[in-house]
Parts: structure tokens; C-alpha cells; sequence
């Protein structure tokens, strides 16, 4: 992977807002994903769908945010849905026991 | 310091102050600036130097410097002062006078200037250009006319003859050299009349009389106008002047006599020295966190343009001084200060030099130091005696101040140049106080940081490997990045009833708050195992301990528990510990919840056996995790293949290979903590029993 590693987009459609992360979420990129997550809650969306499809790798600060927001949509009351990365940037969710407890989706659940 | 820091001195410069990148663009932009040029920092942050203000006709001179100096070092217009024309944001040009410096950084070049505008200097010149043309025009015309005009004159002009004397004086003139009447002064020998003055060139090299451009345009020569400083040697008043002379040729074209305009330009020459010296104080303070080299290096700055001598104190609490720099041109003197030292009383006097200082953290001058002050200040006769070998003529101590503390003073001695101290060099003396104050600050605060985070750390961390019987330990432990953190990575041992635990672990986050989590993890992980010495048990207590925190606090942590031969192992989101023997290099154990994140847990744990020569070893994910070339990760392979490599050797020389084979890798700062712990087995097989690999107890809470 070449220059930035980490690419995100930021779509809404309807009450979705989707955030779409390419490339890595670790200690020093996880404070854009935190970025641009903050500015599409701020826009009152009722869910929130993190696409994962293209995750290269996430570690334990990219997993702690994951958490804290999950967290924050329970207690709020807005929904949180994650798009399960392929297997490889799956394993740190196996190892912690996060793919049991996080909102993992297969396939985004709105086009 | 570092440029941030450097910033915010910066911006209360009375100059203009500008940093430019190698690009081009303007990286800093202080309060004077703005003011000078029309444009806020919003607004030149960012911009092409070039196109914000520096006039047209002088832009592609600027790139082509600019690109020399990147390409080839070579540096024409650096610590120069320098006089150029400016641009306005309304597009009005000015005369600026300038010095820039240039700064080697992790980043490439910067570039730094202080700027002083200088249009009323250059009116006052170009006023005086034409009054010395009007002079010029009245000395061919009548006496009575260039007597009004000159007399008049605020600036000393006096005209020589062809004999080297001094043939007229305007009132002006007659003042500065201390003369009653025109008549005196025809008397006087011109040698003599240089006589009360130390006279000097710009360079600090003596001007004789030869040297003045009044004598050399009489004989012919051609004189550029001369810059002197000369110092009154009975009143120590420093002035510094600009000569220019003009021949004045008679009827037949011969030169006979040279007027001479003396422009006093102290105030100007001491701006300009202090814009120097503030930048490269500025530079000087911004090269180094050791504060007591700052200051040594500011003090040695000082000499010998600012005063004779400079000595730098601080303060504790207590109120004593701690002597931090002394600086002298002539390093034989030094010794002086030092053997004056030892006189000087432990307690400050409250209502003397230093010590009214710290009490009033206002400046003091000395104009004067008449001995009978010396011999009050003396405690005896050895210390009056080098008291008056030192020739005090003048003292100023300034405070240096932070946020309304005096942490410190900086004294300024006048002695063998003979000269005063004047209000223009309080003020400098109490710029370069209040830079060199805030630089004390700063490194005091990163070093009082680096300590705290060193004690939390230390504290984080077992004081020593424990001697673990029929087994060898070794670990390694390194935090990511600025030493003046705390990381987040911990491990530790200990003992109960017989066994001994391992804990190994990672807490999301840095500095004070992971500290605070790491350590609750270490006190429950303690507490636990005194009701419940199971690896899983453990765990779920110091899940269900995070999850009492109001904040979210999360922990990845492997628990271990071995006895002779054998252990039991789990994991809490931790990364599985590696097995590794004649065999090869395996897994232990089984994945299980992270701590403190999620209502769904569970920790299954298994058993496993070792054999003499066996070893685990246990790592954080700041190992696997490191980023080499491309992006890459050192991975979970490539441990492995390490780990294959070294499974035969004892427990140091896998550490060292291991961290060398990761430091090999890392490109680039390290992002994450790394802790690797190692562990061999070198006693006796357990008995007979064959135990399962992985012999599942889940344990949930």
C-alpha cells in the first residue's frame, strides 16, 4: 500500500450514514476514523454502518473505538452495524471475542 | 524547545518575526508582523513568501537564493543584516531591515527573520542627504548664510581642514566634543580631541584618526561612510555614529576641507544588534532541551556585544541561588568570577542586587559602583581586593520571569569595555530574561514529565525478574515513542502457594490514564489470586473489575500459571503465548475475551507440559504490529520463523535476536509499546502424568 494507509469515505442515504474504511485503523489512524464517524452521528442518522470490507488491519486502538461506539449506540439508542472485513483483518475480532460482541453484518443491510 | 514553543516566545518580539519553510511558505507569522505587513497570521500561514512580501522585481532574486542555498549550501544573504524593500498586503512597498538564519530540522531547512521597518530611518536619511547638499551649495556662498543653516543643525557637522584640524564646528559638534567655543576648538590638537574616547569600528577594531573619512577625503582618498562606536572613557556613555564626508573643492576644483555629518544612530545600531542577537538567542534556545547548556550558551551570546560579563542564576524554592552560567570573552577572567563565587553568601540579601531582584522581580542598574559599595559588599580583604580587580563600572540585573514566578536572574556587568547601561539595554537585557525564563520552564517541565512517566512506569513493571526455581527468565519491555511517556504494555510475576503466575498485558491508551488502568489490572490480577490462583478465574475478575470503571477501560491480558513441568494458560483478547521446543514452535491455548469491553466472555484454559529446554514466550501486539517497509507488518509469521530459528538458545539471547529482528524491520518511529516476556524450563519433567494439550475449562463470570 502506497502513501496514506488508511482511505475513508463518507456517504449518507436516507437515515443510513455509511463510513467506509480502505486500508489500516491503528494508533495513528484511528483519530480519522473517530473524525469521521463524530461528523456523521452529528448529522442524526439512525444508523450507522462501518464498512469493514476492505480492512487491512486494525489493532487495539482501532478495536478500542469500535467498542466505545458500540457502546455509545446502545446506551443513545441508534443503531450500529459493522460489515465483517475479509478473514485476515478478521482475526483480531477472533482473538479478543469482539466478532461475538460487536454488530457484525455479512452484507451492508441498506443499498 | 521546539518550534511551537520557540513560537509563542517569538510572538512577543518587539520585531516583526517570519519563518519560512524550504518550500517557500511562510510557517510562522508573529503580532508585529501582522501589523507590518497588512495581513493576519490566518491569512499569510501557508503563503508563497515570495508572493506575499516581497516586491516583484526582487521574487526571482529570492527563488534562485533560495534554490542555491538547497542545492549547494551556499549561503549569501544569512546572518547578515540586510537591507531590503517589502511588500504590503495593499501593495505599498517599504524599506525593511533584516536577518535571517537558517535551521536544519527533521523536516529539511526553515528559514527565520527578524524584520524592522525602517521607512523613518531612510526619511531621516534621505532628509540629511539633502540638508549635506544644501551645505555643500552654502559653503560656496556666504559665510552668514551657512552659519544659520548649520547652526541650526540637530546633527554635529564640523569641517576639516587640509592640516588634519578642525576648522569649524557647529553647536551641535561643539557639544558632542565637550568644547565652549570655535576658538578652543581651533586650538586643539585633533588627535587629542579623539582623546576621551574609546573609538571603534564595527568590527571591534580600533579607529584611529587616519582611519576617519574627514581625513581621507582631505588627502585625496575616497571615504565610504564610517559606523563607530566610541565609549566616553570617564562617563562609560556608549554611542555609536555614522560619519559621512563630502569634499569641498575650490574654484579650481582642489579639495580643501571635508565636511563631515555626524549622525548619532545609537538607537538604530543597538536595534539592529539586539534583532541579531535575538535571533541567534532564539536559534540558541531553541537547539536543546538541557537548560543549563541553554543558558551557558545565552550567557557566552551576551559577550562581549551586550556586556562584559554575563552570568546566569536560578532559584530553588528556597530562595538560593544556584549559580547556572558565567560568561567572560577572556577565559582567564572566568576563574575570577569563580573565586568570587566562594565569597558570595549562601542567603540572598533582600535588599540587594540579586536578591531585590527575586524580591521584586524587577530590574535593578547600577549605574555606578563607587568602591565604598564594594567595600560594604566585602567580606573581607581578599574578596574587596578581587572585587575591585574585576573594575566594575556599571550592573544590570533583570529578572527572569514566567508567569509572574522571578525563577531566576540574568546579571549584565560592564567593566573593561568601560561602557553604561542605558534603558535600550534593560530592555534587551529583559528580552533575553524572559526567553530564556520560558526555555528554563519548558525544560523543566519535560524533564519533571520524563520523571514522573519513568516513576509510573518503573512502577508498572516488576522491580526485578524473579528467581523462578527450575526455570530462566528473561523479559524486555519498551515503550513507543517520547520517553515523557507512559506506556500502556505491563508484565509481572508472583508467587502463591508454590506456583507462580504470569501476567502479561496491553492497555488501550497511554500516560496517566493507562497508568491508572494497568495498575488496577496488576492489584486485582493480586487480589484475585489469593481466593482463586486459575488463570481464567484471574481473568474474570479483572474483566469485572474494568467494567466497574466509569470510562471505558480496556485490557488485553494472558494469564499463565506454572508449577514444574506444566502450566495453565488464557487469554483475554491477548495474543497466545508460543510453545517452543525440539518440535518446534505451537500455540498455547485458545482465544478468549478481551477485558473490560464485552457482556458476552468466556476464557477457556488450557494445559500444557514442559520439558527441560522448553520455553515460552509471551509478547504484546506492539511486536507484531511494527511497520516496516510498504506499510508491511512484522506479523505473526514472521515471529514465528524468528522464534523457529532461535528455539534451542536461552531466554537472553532470544530477547536480543528478537528485538533486533523487530528494530531490523521498523521502519520509521515505533507507534506502540512492545513487552516480551520468555521463559525456559530448565528442572525437572513433572511426573508421570500425560496431560492433554489443550484440556478446555472454560470459565465465564
Amino acid at each position: 500500500m502506497q502513501g496514506s494507509p488508511l482511505e475513508i469515505r463518507s456517504e449518507r442515504q436516507g437515515e443510513t450514514g455509511r463510513v467506509t474504511v480502505v486500508g489500516e485503523i491503528d494508533i495513528a489512524t484511528a483519530p480519522q476514523v473517530q473524525d469521521a464517524v463524530e461528523a456523521m452521528l452529528a448529522e442524526r442518522v439512525g444508523e450507522l454502518l462501518i464498512d469493514l470490507r476492505d480492512l487491512a488491519f486494525i489493532d487495539s486502538s482501532g478495536l478500542r473505538l469500535l467498542i466505545a461506539l458500540n457502546n455509545r449506540a446502545t446506551a443513545d439508542g441508534w443503531k450500529l452495524s459493522l460489515t465483517r472485513p475479509s478473514d485476515r483483518s478478521m482475526s483480531v475480532f477472533q482473538i479478543t471475542g469482539a466478532d461475538e460482541n460487536l454488530p457484525f453484518v455479512e452484507e451492508p443491510s441498506t443499498q | 524547545m521546539d518550534l511551537d514553543q520557540a513560537s509563542a516566545i517569538l510572538n512577543y518580539a518587539h520585531s516583526a518575526f517570519i519563518s519560512m519553510d524550504e518550500r517557500g511558505q511562510i510557517l510562522y507569522w508573529n503580532i508585529r508582523a501582522e501589523e507590518m505587513f497588512g495581513l493576519t497570521r490566518a491569512e499569510a500561514i501557508g503563503q508563497s513568501v515570495a508572493d506575499t512580501i516581497i516586491p516583484e522585481h526582487l521574487r526571482d532574486a529570492h527563488r534562485e537564493g533560495l534554490r542555491r542555498f538547497l542545492q549547494s549550501g551556499e549561503a549569501r544573504l544569512l546572518n547578515r543584516r540586510l537591507e531590503l524593500r517589502a511588500l504590503r498586503a495593499d501593495g505599498s512597498e517599504f524599506p525593511v531591515e533584516l536577518t535571517v538564519s537558517a535551521l536544519a530540522e527533521d523536516r529539511g531547512w526553515s528559514f527565520h527573520a527578524f524584520v524592522a521597518d525602517i521607512s523613518e530611518r531612510r526619511a531621516g536619511e534621505v532628509e540629511r542627504q539633502k540638508l549635506l547638499d544644501e551645505l555643500q551649495h552654502a559653503l560656496h556662498g556666504s559665510e552668514q548664510r551657512l552659519e544659520v543653516i548649520v547652526n541650526a543643525l540637530a546633527e554635529a557637522v564640523t569641517i576639516r581642514g587640509l592640516d588634519d584640524h578642525i576648522i569649524y564646528a557647529n553647536r551641535a559638534a561643539l557639544d558632542r566634543l565637550g568644547l565652549a567655543s570655535l576658538e578652543e576648538l581651533r586650538e586643539s590638537d585633533p588627535r587629542e580631541l579623539m582623546g576621551p574616547y574609546e573609538t571603534t569600528g564595527e568590527d571591534g577594531r580600533e579607529i584611529r584618526l587616519e582611519d576617519l573619512p574627514s581625513v581621507r577625503v582631505v588627502r585625496g582618498e575616497e571615504a565610504e561612510p564610517l559606523m563607530l562606536r566610541s565609549v566616553h572613557r570617564s562617563t562609560g556613555a556608549e554611542e555609536w555614529v555614522l560619519l559621512k564626508a563630502t569634499p569641498v573643492r575650490d574654484a579650481a576644483g582642489n579639495i580643501d576641507a571635508a565636511v563631515t555629518i555626524i549622525e548619532n544612530v545609537t538607537a538604530a545600531k543597538r536595534s539592529s544588534l539586539r534583532m541579531e542577537f535575538l535571533a541567534r538567542a532564539s536559534r540558541v534556545l531553541a537547539s536543546s532541551l538541557d537548560y543549563q547548556q541553554t543558558l551557558r550558551n545565552v550567557a557566552s551570546l551576551a559577550v562581549p556585544q551586550i556586556a562584559d560579563w554575563c552570568a546566569v542564576d536560578l532559584f530553588d524554592e528556597a530562595g538560593q541561588r544556584e549559580p547556572v552560567a558565567v560568561a567572560h570573552i577572556d577565559p582567564a577572567k572566568l576563574q575570577m568570577a569563580e573565586r568570587l563565587r566562594a565569597f558570595e553568601p549562601e542567603e540572598l540579601d533582600p535588599e540587594q542586587g540579586i536578591g531585590r531582584v527575586r524580591r521584586t522581580g524587577e530590574s535593578t542598574i547600577y549605574e555606578e559602583i563607587p568602591d565604598a559599595l564594594l567595600v560594604e559588599a566585602a567580606v573581607s580583604e581578599e574578596h574587596l581586593s578581587l572585587l575591585r580587580a574585576v573594575g566594575m563600572r556599571a550592573v544590570l540585573i533583570v529578572p527572569m520571569t514566567v508567569r509572574g514566578r522571578t525563577i531566576g536572574s540574568l546579571s549584565l556587568v560592564s567593566a573593561d569595555s568601560g561602557r553604561s547601561f542605558d534603558q535600550g539595554d534593560v530592555e534587551l537585557a529583559e528580552q533575553i530574561a524572559e526567553v530564556a525564563a520560558l526555555a528554563v520552564e519548558n525544560a523543566r517541565l519535560y524533564s519533571e514529565r520524563t520523571e514522573v512517566a519513568r516513576t509510573l512506569q518503573s512502577s508498572l513493571l516488576p522491580e526485578a525478574l524473579p528467581e523462578v526455581p527450575g526455570w530462566e527468565i528473561a523479559a524486555h519491555y519498551r515503550p513507543a515513542g517520547h520517553e515523557a511517556e507512559v506506556g500502556g504494555d505491563f508484565y509481572d510475576f508472583w508467587e502463591i502457594a508454590g506456583d507462580w503466575l504470569m501476567m502479561i498485558g496491553d492497555v488501550t491508551g497511554k500516560g496517566v490514564g493507562a497508568a491508572t488502568v494497568t495498575s488496577l489490572v496488576r492489584h486485582t490480577a493480586w487480589a484475585a489470586s489469593d481466593f482463586d490462583s486459575r488463570p481464567a478465574a484471574i481473568l474474570a475478575r479483572v474483566d469485572a473489575a474494568l467494567k466497574r470503571r466509569p470510562m471505558l477501560s480496556v485490557c488485553s491480558a494472558l494469564s499463565m500459571r506454572v508449577s514444574e513441568g506444566r502450566g495453565t494458560v488464557a487469554s483475554g483478547g491477548h495474543p497466545l503465548p508460543f510453545h517452543l521446543s525440539d518440535g518446534g514452535v505451537a500455540e498455547l491455548g485458545s482465544a478468549g475475551t478481551l477485558l473490560g469491553a464485552f457482556s458476552k466472555v468466556g476464557w477457556p484454559e488450557a494445559e500444557f507440559m514442559m520439558r527441560p529446554g522448553d520455553t515460552l514466550v509471551a509478547i504484546t501486539d506492539g511486536v507484531t504490529d511494527t511497520v516496516g517497509q510498504g506499510d508491511e507488518r512484522f506479523g505473526t509469521r514472521r515471529l514465528r520463523r524468528v522464534l523457529e530459528e532461535l528455539h534451542a538458545e536461552p531466554p537472553t539471547v532470544i530477547r536480543e535476536r528478537l528485538v533486533a529482528a523487530i528494530e531490523e524491520f521498523q521502519v520509521g518511529a515505533r507507534a506502540d509499546d512492545t513487552a516480551i516476556v520468555i521463559m525456559r524450563f530448565n528442572g525437572a519433567p513433572a511426573a508421570e502424568q500425560t496431560v492433554a494439550r489443550a484440556t478446555n475449562h472454560n470459565v465465564g463470570v
